[in-house]
C-alpha cells in the first residue's frame, strides 16, 4: 500500500499556457500588422493622425443643435453637439416607448379579444419591419404630404405644421413657472409614495393629483403677481422657426423609434407579467379583488422584477438604433462623425469616438439600470 | 358533455358585452374595423389604378398599383443586367429551397447540410458569373431581393458556428481566451451596426495592405456575420449556462470525452433550449441587411429608394413601401412561424 | 482473498476550507456488494464521485484493478469499468432511450450501431422496459427513467457499479421497481457500492455496511453485525432515527 501522496494541481496543464502563448503572441503579431498598414496607408494619403484635429475649426454646419454651435466652431464642439443630438431624439423615444409599450403590454394580455387582436397585430407588424424602412416611411410622409411654411397648418398662432417642421411655442422661464414645476414633482413623489405606502385606491389618487395641480396652476401666478408667459413660433425666411420647431428629420426619428421600440417594450411588459405565477391571480380572486387590482397591486410589482433586465438592454438598444439618423440627414454623433470625417480623413479617430460614446452610453445605462435591479432583489445570473 | 350550439351566443355576450368597458371597447373596435376595412378596399381596390400610367394614376383618388406594376423589376433585383436577370431569380429561389430543406428535421443531417451548402453555393455563382460561361457581374450591380437573402441567409450560417465558438470561448477556464471573447462580444454589441457598417466600409482598408482591394460587398456581409456573431453568443452561453452538472456528470461516468460531451450532449441541449432568442436574432438579421442601403448597397431597401428617385413617380411611395413592407413582413413572419414550428416539434427539454 | 478491485487509501477531499472527506481507506473485493449510509454532509457521495474522477481526491490514493487514478491515460481506461447510476437519473433529454444506451458504446467503445442496439436491446430487457426503447425520457416515469439509466450504465459492459442514492428522487411506490432491479444486479454477481438510506435493500444484498459521518468511515460491518450491534454510539443514533421501531 502506498503511502498518502503530495496533493495535485490540476490547474492548467503545459498544453493550456501554451495556447493561451500563442493566442497572445498572433494578437500582438496582428496588431502590429495592422498597425503597420495603417501608416502605410496614411501616408499616401497624407493624412495626419492623432486627435489633435478635435481643436481646428469644423467645415460644417450642424443643422438643430441645442447646444450653442456655428460653422468654424472647433470639430470638439461638432462632436458635443452631436452626442446632444443623438440624447434629444433617444431619450424622448425612450419615455415614449416605455409609456406606448407598457399600455400595449398589458393590451397584450387583456380579457377582451380585439384589444389582444390589434395590440398582436401592432406588434407583430411592426417588430417584423426593419426600423430604417419605418423611418424612411415617416421621413418620406412628413416631407411629402406636409404644406410649405407659407401654408402651414396651425392652431391659432401657437402650433405650425408645415414642411419645415412642427414649430411649437415654449413656456418661458420665469418665477412662477420654476415654483409651480418644483411644486409639482413634489406633489408626483407625495403621490407616488401614498400610493405604495397606503391602499389608497389609485383612480381616486390620480384624479385627486391632477386637480391639485390644475389648483396649483391656477393659485401660483396670482400669489407671486408673475403671469405665465409663452414665446410663440414666429416666420422667418427660411419657414417658422421659433423657440421649440422639430424638424421633419427629428420627428420622423423619434416617431419611427418610439412605435418600434414600444413594440418591443410589449413584448417584455407581456412576458413578464405572464411570468408571474398563475396562482397570485387565482389568490388575488379568491379574495374578490378586481382585475384591475390585481394587476397593479399583486401582478405587476413581481413582474417588475422579471422585467428590468430585458427593458435595460431594449433601452440601449433604443439608443444604438438612434444612429439612423444618418439615413435622413439628421445630424447625431454617427452623422456628425462621418462628416467630419470625410472632410478631414481622420477617420479611424472618427470612428473611434462614436466607439467610445455608444459604448460608454450602454455601460451608463447598464450600471443606471442594474441600481434597480439589485434593489429589487432578483437573481440574475 | 359538450355545450350545446345555441351556447355560443351566450359567451360571445360574456366575451365581448360583458360590463360596460368592455361593451364600449368593442363597439368602438367594431366601428374602427369596419371603417378601415371600407377605407382599405376603396381605396386600395375600388378607385385603385392597375396599369403603368402615370396621368391616370395622378387623377385617380385611389391607390397607384401602375407604380409596382412600372417599377418591379427595379425594386427586385435591382440593377443587375437586365437580360441576366434570370440568374439572381433562379438563385434565390435555389437558395430558398435549399433553406426550406435543411429546416425540416429529415434533413438535419450531413446530407442536408450539403445540399444546403449546394445550394447557397450555387446562388452566389449564378449572381457572381464568371464561371460555367456565365457573364461576370460585379458586386455593385447585385440588388433587391436576392442580395437581402443572400446577405440573411449567408449571415446567418456563418455566424451560428462563430457564436458557438464564442459562447464556448467566453465560459473557458483559459483567462486569455476568456478576455478575448468578452472583449469582442461587449465590443461588437456596444456599437451600432451602423457604425460597424460604415467601419468596414471606410476605415477596413486602411487597416489593410494597399495592394488588397476587399471587394464592399465582402466587407458587408462579414460585418454581418460578425455582429450577429456576437449577439449569438450570448444567447448561446445562457444555453449552455442552463444544462445542469448532472448532464456533465453522466457523460463523465459514461467515459465520454470532453469533446464528445459538448458535440453530443451539451450543444444539442443548448441548441434546443435556446431555439426563441435565437429565431428572434434571424429575424433580426433579416432587419439589419437593410442597413446595407446606408453603405450603398441596394438591397431591397436601397432599391426601394433608387425607385422612389424617380420624380414621376415618388408621389405614389405610400404603395411602393407597402410593397416592399409585404416583402419583409412575409419574410419574418415565415421565419418566426417556422420558430413555433421548432418549438412545438421539439423534444421537451425540461431539467427537473 | 482475491485482488482488490478498489483500493482507497487515506483520501483527503476538501471543498474550498471545508474538508469533505477525512483519511478515507476502504477495499473492495470482486463481486462484493458494499452500502455506505450516514447523515447529510457525511461525504458518501463525495465518496463515489472521487472513485470515478467526477471529483478529484486531494491527498490519498485511489486505485481501480491496481489502476492509479489520476490523469493519465491508464487512468481513463481503468474508469471504463466503473459504470455510475446518479439520484437524477441524468438522462440525456434530447437522445431517445435507445440513443442514450448506444451513445457511449458507439462513441468509446467503438463499437458498430448494430452491436450497440442489440445490447442496448438486452439491457433494456433485462431491466424489463424494452417497450419504451423509441420513447424520449421525458415521456417516461421516474421509475422508468431510472431503469433505463441503470441499463445504460450497464451497456458499457461495467465489473463495478457505483449507485448515488438512485431511489431518493421517486415518488414511493416507484423505489421497488429500481431496487428489484438492483437486486438483480446483484445476484448476478457484480461489484456494487450503493449509497442508500433503504436499510431493507441493505439488509438483503450488502456483504459490507458502512456508515460516514463528518467525512470519515466509522463504522464497517456485515449487515447483520451492523444492525444488530453497533459498536460506535453515533452509528447507533443513527439508525435509532431512521430505522423503524421493531414490533415487540
Amino acid at each position: 500500500m502506498k503511502g498518502p501522496q503530495i496533493p495535485r494541481q490540476r490547474r492548467f496543464g503545459a498544453l493550456d499556457i501554451g495556447a493561451q502563448l500563442a493566442l497572445l503572441v498572433a494578437l500582438v503579431l496582428l496588431g502590429l500588422w495592422i498597425a503597420g498598414n495603417v501608416r502605410v496607408n496614411l501616408e499616401s494619403r497624407q493624412v495626419g493622425s492623432g486627435f489633435d484635429f478635435l481643436l481646428d475649426p469644423a467645415g460644417f454646419d450642424v443643422s438643430e443643435s441645442i447646444i450653442d454651435y456655428h460653422y468654424g466652431d472647433s470639430y470638439l464642439r461638432a462632436f458635443a453637439a452631436g452626442m446632444a443630438n443623438t440624447l434629444r431624439a433617444a431619450l424622448p423615444a425612450v419615455l415614449g416607448a416605455t409609456l406606448i409599450g407598457f399600455l400595449l403590454g398589458i393590451c397584450l394580455v387583456a380579457r377582451h379579444p380585439m384589444l389582444r387582436g390589434f395590440a398582436r397585430v401592432y406588434v407583430d407588424t411592426v417588430r417584423n419591419l426593419p426600423l430604417l424602412v419605418q423611418v424612411l416611411l415617416w421621413y418620406f410622409s412628413l416631407t411629402t404630404l406636409l404644406p410649405e411654411s407659407a401654408n402651414a397648418l396651425n392652431l391659432g398662432s401657437a402650433l405650425f405644421v408645415s414642411k419645415a417642421g412642427i414649430s411649437l411655442p415654449l413656456p418661458v422661464g420665469n418665477l412662477s413657472l420654476w415654483i409651480t414645476l418644483a411644486l409639482a414633482v413634489g406633489l408626483v413623489v407625495a403621490a407616488w409614495l401614498l400610493a405604495r405606502r397606503s391602499f389608497v385606491p389609485i383612480g381616486r389618487l390620480t384624479l385627486g393629483t391632477l386637480a391639485m395641480a390644475a389648483l396649483l396652476g391656477f393659485a401660483v401666478p396670482r400669489l407671486t403677481g408673475v403671469p405665465y408667459e409663452v414665446e410663440l413660433p414666429e416666420l422667418g425666411a427660411y419657414g417658422y422657426s421659433g423657440p421649440l420647431t422639430l424638424s421633419p428629420e427629428y420627428f420622423a426619428l423619434v416617431a419611427a423609434l418610439t412605435l418600434y421600440s414600444a413594440a418591443y417594450v410589449a413584448e417584455i411588459v407581456r412576458a413578464g407579467i405572464q411570468a408571474v405565477a398563475r396562482g397570485q391571480s387565482e389568490g388575488a380572486h379568491a379574495l374578490s379583488l378586481t382585475r384591475s387590482q390585481t394587476l397593479f397591486r399583486i401582478v405587476l410589482p413581481q413582474a417588475l422584477r422579471v422585467m428590468v433586465p430585458p427593458y435595460t438592454s431594449q433601452v440601449v438598444n433604443t439608443i444604438k438604433n438612434s444612429s439612423l439618423a444618418v439615413a435622413i440627414g439628421y445630424q447625431d454623433i454617427v452623422s456628425v462623425a462621418t462628416t467630419a470625417m470625410n472632410q478631414n480623413g481622420r477617420a479611424i479617430e472618427c470612428i473611434a469616438i462614436i466607439g467610445a460614446v455608444y459604448l460608454s452610453l450602454s455601460l451608463l445605462v447598464s450600471a443606471v439600470l442594474n441600481v434597480y435591479n439589485r434593489r429589487a432583489g432578483i437573481q440574475e445570473r | 358533455m359538450h355545450p350545446s350550439p345555441s351556447a355560443w351566443l351566450p359567451r360571445l355576450c360574456r366575451t365581448f358585452f360583458s360590463d360596460a368597458a368592455s361593451t364600449v371597447v368593442t363597439l368602438i373596435s367594431l366601428v374602427l374595423l369596419l371603417w378601415g376595412a371600407w377605407a382599405l378596399l376603396s381605396w386600395g381596390l375600388l378607385h385603385a389604378v392597375f396599369v403603368p400610367d402615370n396621368q391616370a394614376c395622378r387623377v385617380a383618388s385611389g391607390a397607384c398599383w401602375g407604380v409596382i406594376s412600372e417599377k418591379y423589376r427595379l425594386i427586385l433585383l435591382g440593377r443587375f443586367p437586365y437580360e441576366a436577370q434570370w440568374r439572381p431569380v433562379l438563385g434565390t429561389v435555389l437558395m430558398v429551397g435549399g433553406v426550406l430543406c435543411i429546416a425540416s428535421p429529415r434533413f438535419w443531417n450531413l446530407k442536408g447540410l450539403a445540399v444546403f451548402g449546394a445550394s447557397v453555393a450555387a446562388m452566389v455563382v449564378l449572381m457572381a458569373g464568371g464561371m460555367f460561361g456565365l457573364d461576370p457581374v460585379g458586386t455593385d450591380l447585385w440588388g433587391g431581393l436576392p442580395l437581402t437573402v443572400l446577405l440573411s441567409v449567408l449571415g446567418c450560417m456563418l455566424a451560428v458556428p462563430m457564436g458557438l465558438l464564442l459562447a464556448l470561448g467566453r465560459r473557458s477556464k483559459l483567462p486569455v481566451l476568456r478576455a478575448v471573447c468578452v472583449a469582442y462580444i461587449e465590443t461588437v454589441r456596444g456599437i451600432p451596426l451602423i457604425a460597424w457598417l460604415i467601419f468596414a466600409s471606410f476605415v477596413l482598408p486602411l487597416f489593410l495592405p494597399p495592394a488588397w482591394q476587399l471587394d464592399l460587398m465582402l466587407r458587408v456581409g462579414a460585418t454581418i456575420v460578425l455582429f450577429a456573431a456576437a449577439y449569438l453568443a450570448e444567447v448561446f452561453r445562457g444555453g449552455l449556462q442552463a444544462i445542469p452538472r448532472g448532464q456533465y456528470d453522466a457523460a463523465h461516468a459514461l467515459g465520454l470525452s470532453r469533446f464528445q460531451t459538448l458535440g453530443r450532449v451539451v450543444i444539442p441541449q443548448a441548441l434546443r433550449m435556446t431555439l426563441a432568442p435565437t429565431v428572434n436574432i434571424v429575424i433580426g438579421v433579416l432587419k439589419d441587411t437593410a442597413l446595407v442601403s446606408v453603405v450603398n448597397l441596394y438591397d431591397l431597401t436601397g432599391t426601394l429608394k433608387l425607385a422612389l428617385s424617380d420624380p414621376d413617380w415618388q408621389i405614389f411611395f405610400v404603395e411602393t413601401y407597402i410593397f416592399v413592407a409585404l416583402i419583409y413582413l412575409a419574410l419574418g413572419n415565415g421565419i418566426a412561424r417556422y420558430g413555433r414550428f421548432l418549438e412545438s416539434h421539439n423534444v421537451p427539454t425540461h431539467h427537473r | 482473498m482475491s485482488k482488490p478491485v478498489i483500493e482507497i487509501d487515506s483520501v483527503d477531499k476538501y471543498f474550498g476550507t471545508f474538508q469533505a472527506l477525512s483519511g478515507v481507506s476502504l477495499r473492495v473485493d470482486a463481486g462484493e456488494k458494499i452500502v455506505i449510509c450516514g447523515p447529510s454532509g457525511s461525504g458518501k457521495s463525495t465518496l463515489i464521485r472521487c472513485i470515478n474522477q467526477i471529483e478529484q481526491h486531494d491527498t490519498g490514493s485511489i486505485r481501480i484493478n491496481g489502476v492509479e487514478m489520476d490523469a493519465s491515460r491508464q487512468a481513463v481506461e481503468a474508469r471504463k469499468q466503473v459504470g455510475m447510476v446518479f439520484q437524477q437519473f441524468n438522462l440525456f433529454p434530447h437522445l431517445t432511450v435507445l440513443e442514450n444506451l448506444t451513445l457511449a458504446p458507439v462513441l468509446v467503445k467503438r463499437k458498430s450501431l448494430g452491436d450497440a442496439r442489440a445490447q442496448a436491446m438486452k439491457q433494456l430487457d433485462r431491466v424489463r422496459i424494452a417497450d419504451q426503447a423509441r420513447k424520449f425520457p421525458g415521456q417516461l416515469s421516474g421509475g422508468q427513467q431510472q431503469r433505463v439509466a441503470i441499463a445504460r450504465a450497464l451497456c458499457m459492459e461495467p465489473t463495478i457499479l457505483l449507485f448515488d442514492e438512485p431511489t431518493s428522487s421517486l415518488d414511493p411506490e416507484m423505489v421497488n421497481e429500481v431496487l428489484d432491479a438492483m437486486m438483480d444486479l446483484a445476484r448476478l454477481g457484480m461489484t456494487m457500492l450503493v449509497v442508500t438510506h433503504e436499510m431493507g435493500f441493505a439488509q438483503a444484498v450488502a456483504d459490507r455496511m458502512i456508515f460516514m459521518d463528518e467525512g470519515r468511515i466509522v463504522e464497517e460491518a456485515p449487515p447483520m453485525e451492523f444492525f444488530e450491534r453497533p459498536r460506535n454510539e453515533r452509528t447507533k443514533a443513527f439508525l435509532g432515527k431512521i430505522l423503524k421501531p421493531a414490533s415487540t
